[in-house]
């Protein structure tokens, strides 16, 4: 595993980013059962994963992430990064009982909020864009967080209804 | 590339009628864990390291994405279910081997596609990498079950 060629403001984004999303992982009441919050999380991660795998290979290339084309230690930290983010979006919308067309306007708010915050990540260099536009995230996000909806109700479904033995 | 693709199906066919040794909980945690493993492991020895080249047709190369990001993990949860439902020492030794043939046996056949060429690299490289990640992920899955049978899921 590579280790970042410089320290520069895109790894201190990476690092102040992550402090955050934590501290407030960390301060929200417990709302799921502790393997359906890693599921949640591990889906988030491994979805921007698979992006960033076909997107930003050498014959796509459609972004670098970080200062380089390789994989590095802070490619990682940015799937951290992205774990708590799809936690959140799940705990409200099951938070705030969202139902109906709110679940569309709810996923375009999630979406525009996405677009934004990649936005302000490729400000501070996280993602250096070579042929991918803001607009494509947005398009992205719309379909990703729907399914990430679907598999939260899923894997909800699936643990409420396996027999428990306590 | 038809035969590959009919290959794929009756893989998926096959897969999803299997009777799974875990519960569909333990084996969706699996998929993601390879799932990310395998991408970053195809990452760091094809673009960091150089070891591989992805080059040659596309619709081949799609092939190619199709099975590390969906069949190699599969194949993988498979194994572990398989693994861990076989009693015996001799079927444990005969199924591992088995499975990772299949792993040569895929490499090989997108070698022979021209889908990869092996620039710093070989197969043994790429099965002792291949031991490392399922052992990983047995450790991981481990881990996840002990979380789920804390909640009350026989696994």
């Amino acid at each position: 595993m590579k280790l970042p060629n410089s320290f520069d403001i895109n790894e201190w984004f990476v690092l102040i980013c992550m402090f955050i999303a934590f501290s407030v992982l960390h301060l929200l009441p417990k709302r799921f059962p502790l393997s359906v919050t890693i599921l949640i999380m591990l889906f988030s991660s491994t979805i921007a994963r698979f992006a960033d795998h076909i997107l930003s290979t050498p014959r796509i290339d459609l972004y670098d992430i970080m200062n380089s084309p390789y994989y590095d230690l802070f490619d990682i930290f940015t799937y951290v990064l992205v774990a708590p983010t799809g936690y959140f979006f799940v705990y409200f919308y099951d938070r705030l009982r969202i139902k109906g067309y709110w679940i569309a306007v709810y996923i375009v708010i999630w979406s525009t909020f996405g677009t934004a915050f990649e936005w302000l990540s490729s400000y501070f260099k996280v993602f250096i864009y070579k042929g991918w536009k803001p607009t494509y995230s947005f398009t992205f996000y719309l379909f990703i967080q729907s399914l990430t909806l679907l598999f939260f109700k899923y894997v909800t479904f699936i643990h409420q209804n396996t027999p428990k033995n306590n | 590339m038809e035969f590959v693709i009919d290959v794929y199906l009756i893989f998926l066919i096959l897969f999803f009628s299997i009777k799974k040794k875990f519960h569909i909980i333990v084996n969706i945690f699996n998929y993601f864990v390879l799932a990310f493993l395998l991408s970053s492991y195809f990452s760091i020895i094809g673009v960091n390291l150089g070891a591989f080249k992805i080059e040659g047709d596309m619709k081949l190369e799609i092939l190619f994405r199709l099975y590390e990001l969906i069949f190699e993990p599969l194949i993988c949860i498979g194994y572990l279910n398989l693994f861990c439902s076989v009693k015996s020492k001799l079927k444990k030794i005969v199924l591992s081997v088995f499975v990772f043939f299949i792993f040569w046996a895929a490499e090989f056949l997108f070698v022979q596609l021209g889908v990869i060429t092996f620039i710093n690299w070989n197969y043994q490289k790429t099965l002792i990498s291949l031991f490392g990640i399922l052992l990983t992920t047995y450790f991981c899955q481990q881990w996840f079950r002990s979380i789920l049978k804390k909640e009350g899921i026989q696994t």
